[in-house]
Formats: C-alpha cells, sequence, structure tokens
C-alpha cells in the first residue's frame, strides 16, 4: 500500500426497536414454554410448516388457528456441524459444539441451529434419532417471549438424547438436508 | 414504445394485528389486487418489488417477502432497494421487451421500526459528505422547499394550504394515517421541523403494503374496463455531489 493512503474513521450507529412478536408467534412460543411444540397445515397443499408462519409459500395462502397442529418431540437430524469457538474477545464458548439441522416427526420443515446439548459430539451423525426434553416444571411466560423469538426451538428445550431407534437412511432424509 | 397502463391497485389496511409481519401485509394486498382483474399470481409474466432494508434494520429482509409473491415454481422477478415506485419503473421497462404482458409491483416497509427516521434514512446518503453534516431528508427536503419557493413566489402559506386540503380529502379513507379539517392558521401556528416544513408537512413513518397490476397493450382492455394508461414515466438518479443537485428543477 503506497504511504500517502490514509485511513479515515467511520463509526455510525443506527437505532431500531427490537419488533414485538405477531400473535401466533407469541402462541408459539407460549406452547413451546408448556413443552407443546405446534405447527401451521396447509389446508391446499397439507405441508407442515414449524415453527408457524401464518401461511404457506408454496400455495400462497393463509393459515390460521384452524390448521394448527400439533409436532412431536422426536426427530431426525439430517444434518450438523461442529462448531469450535474463535476465542475472539467478548466470546464466552470454550468447548466445542454441535449445531444441527432438524426434522420433527410431524413436521415438512426443518429446523436449524438446533444446539445438541445431551447428546456426545462423536456420536452425533445425519439419520439420527433424537428426543427433545423440557424442562420439567416447564418455563415462565416471560421465557416464551424469548423463545417465540429465537430460531427454531429457541431455549425451549432443556437437553436432546438419543432415542435408540435405528438411523434414517440418506435416502429418506435427502430432501431435508439443506 | 408498447402502451403499459396501471389495471389494478392494492393497498394494505393501515390498521393490522399488533408485530404484523410485512409478508402477511403483502399477501392478500398481492391476492387482492391480481383478484380485482381476475388473475392469480400464475398469471404474473414478471415480478417487481421495492423496499428498503434499511427501513427496519434487517439484512435481505426483502428476500422473506418474496413469499408472499409465490416464488414456486420459480418465478422471473426483481428487487429494488428502494421503493415501489422504482420497482414499477423497472417493470414498465420490462414489459417493453415484448415478450410478457403482466407485471407484478409490489412494495412495503415498516417505517415504525426505526428510532428515529431521520438518522436511519441519513445512512442511504453519501457517506463522506453528507452523513457527517447530518444532512437527513428532512433538511434536504426543507432546502428543496425553500429553493421552490424562492423560485415561484410562493409562501408558507400556500404549502398549508395543501395540507388543509389534503387532509379534508384523506377524511373517510380508512387508510389515511392523518385526516381532519385543519385551517391555514391552525397549521402556520405549528413550530417548524426545519424550515419551512412543519410536522405536517412531512409524511409520518407508518408500515404498510401496495402492489400495482401493470399490463401492456390490447390485454389491459381485456381485463380492466377503463385501465390508467402510463403516457409517461421517469426515472432520475442525484448527481454524488449535493452541490451539483438541482433543488428547482
Amino acid at each position: 500500500m503506497p504511504d500517502d493512503v490514509q485511513f479515515m474513521s467511520h463509526h455510525t450507529a443506527v437505532e431500531y426497536k427490537i419488533p414485538e412478536p405477531s400473535r401466533l408467534t407469541i402462541h408459539f412460543g407460549e406452547e413451546l414454554a408448556k413443552g407443546r411444540i405446534i405447527g401451521h397445515k396447509c389446508p391446499q397443499c397439507g405441508k407442515v410448516y414449524m415453527p408457524p408462519r401464518g401461511y404457506c409459500p408454496l400455495c400462497v395462502v393463509e393459515t390460521t388457528e384452524a390448521d394448527e397442529v400439533e409436532v412431536a418431540n422426536v426427530g431426525t437430524i439430517t444434518t450438523f456441524s461442529v462448531i469450535t469457538p474463535l476465542q475472539y474477545q467478548g466470546q464466552e464458548e470454550t468447548e466445542d459444539y454441535v449445531q444441527a439441522t432438524l426434522l420433527l416427526d410431524g413436521a415438512d420443515t426443518t429446523i436449524m441451529v438446533m444446539r445438541m446439548d445431551g447428546i456426545a459430539i462423536a456420536d452425533v451423525r445425519m439419520g439420527m434419532r433424537v428426543r427433545a426434553v423440557f424442562p420439567a416444571d416447564g418455563r415462565s411466560a416471560s421465557d416464551s417471549q424469548s423463545i417465540a423469538r429465537g430460531m427454531g426451538l429457541g431455549d425451549a428445550v432443556e437437553h436432546w438424547e438419543p432415542t435408540g431407534e435405528p438411523d434414517l437412511t440418506r435416502e429418506q432424509i435427502a430432501e431435508h438436508i439443506l | 414504445m408498447r402502451d403499459v397502463a396501471i389495471v389494478s391497485f392494492a393497498q394494505a389496511p393501515l390498521d393490522q394485528p399488533p408485530g404484523q409481519t410485512e409478508t402477511l401485509m403483502l399477501l392478500p394486498t398481492i391476492t387482492e389486487a391480481l383478484s380485482a382483474v381476475g388473475m392469480t399470481r400464475r398469471d404474473v409474466g414478471f415480478t417487481c418489488s421495492g423496499s428498503a432494508d434499511y427501513l427496519t434494520g434487517g439484512t435481505f429482509t426483502f428476500v422473506q417477502m418474496l413469499e408472499a409473491a409465490g416464488a414456486w415454481p420459480p418465478i422471473s422477478e426483481s428487487h429494488v432497494e428502494m421503493d415501489g415506485a422504482w420497482a414499477l419503473y423497472e417493470a414498465w421497462v420490462r414489459l417493453q421487451h415484448g415478450d410478457v404482458d403482466v407485471a407484478l409491483v409490489f412494495a412495503s416497509g415498516r417505517a415504525s421500526l426505526g428510532v428515529s427516521l431521520r438518522e436511519t434514512l441519513t445512512f442511504q446518503l453519501d457517506p463522506y459528505y453528507l452523513a457527517p453534516i447530518g444532512a437527513d431528508y428532512v433538511s434536504l427536503a426543507a432546502l428543496q422547499g425553500q429553493a421552490v419557493l424562492a423560485r415561484d413566489a410562493r409562501t408558507e402559506k400556500d404549502l398549508a394550504e395543501i395540507v388543509a386540503r389534503r387532509h379534508k380529502d384523506a377524511v373517510g379513507n380508512p387508510n389515511a394515517a392523518i385526516s381532519g379539517s385543519t385551517t391555514v392558521g391552525e397549521l402556520l401556528a405549528a413550530d417548524y421541523v426545519v424550515a419551512p416544513l412543519r410536522a405536517h408537512d412531512i409524511g409520518p413513518p407508518v408500515d404498510g403494503a401496495a402492489a400495482v397490476v401493470l399490463v401492456a397493450g390490447d390485454r389491459a382492455r381485456e381485463v380492466c374496463e377503463r385501465p390508467a394508461w402510463i403516457t409517461g414515466i421517469d426515472h432520475r438518479v442525484d448527481p454524488r455531489r449535493a452541490a451539483r443537485w438541482s433543488r428547482t428543477r
């Protein structure tokens, strides 16, 4: 870089309000706090979206509480990453952990970046059958709001455990790996 | 040049459930605009949307809104990082190619999520000369306002008369954020935000969505009794240096 190149610092800040969650998102969080996972089933194509979005993007129709279905707390790891936390300033994580993409039984959509606490990293594999374990005494109503804002099941699940069932094959999960 | 007409328009109601997402504001709005001319999303040859991620502070938020347009099977679509007016311009240009006759244009925004819209929109300006001096959109509009008043020998009273008429015209429109009977005297008594502009001269930040259907040629007459033909349209970009902007053209 030539010596006469100057660098200028440009520090900016923009403030936004955290959007309030929609009624549907709040409802999803409240049910999760009770250990119940709900989705919306499209009245036209029958696909189940979990978390529910309030519409089916394939049929482009709105879905409502009339379309609510329950999704199982067991499912399949379709893909995963082992995260080795970089020790940058402010980093709180020190140990490796797994983030998995899960297809819960009854849902047609996967949930991603689910932290698989409770399962040894070496045991995690594509096609593995797992079960969500919720806190025994449930979560408070205020927790359900932060749960609702989270990705997938947010912080609702306490940990995961293998179900012991045979793994699903690559072909069986092929459409849900991304 | 192909003749292109607006055959349909729909707007999301101002009154939305709390926390309503832009996608869910858009979905029924698009359906309404298309249904009004007997069309579905399958009839659309080109889709163009306009939105500004800076309003909500979420990168690529416009990608989710595409689900309201119905993007499976894959569609031919484009997005402009600005507003629906520019998206409409792009759709008009696309229709000139002659291979498709129907374009869907939509736009949405949740301006209520910014703590200060004046600060937020400043980030869309030149970061070297304009943003650091806080040349926000209201100040720039005020400069333009002064220039236009001087050019036309008009006064702030003329501005207030326009506002009073608009407030009155808006009565009975459920989608008008502001409406009612105001007098020029009341309006002029209000404080400046940036002279010569007062709060009522500046649009309030609202959340909303709208959709327009454009149809080219004879097809427009087939679907609509009174198509609104676009007889002139243009899009310009200001030069980068603010000193070179003309405020009175």
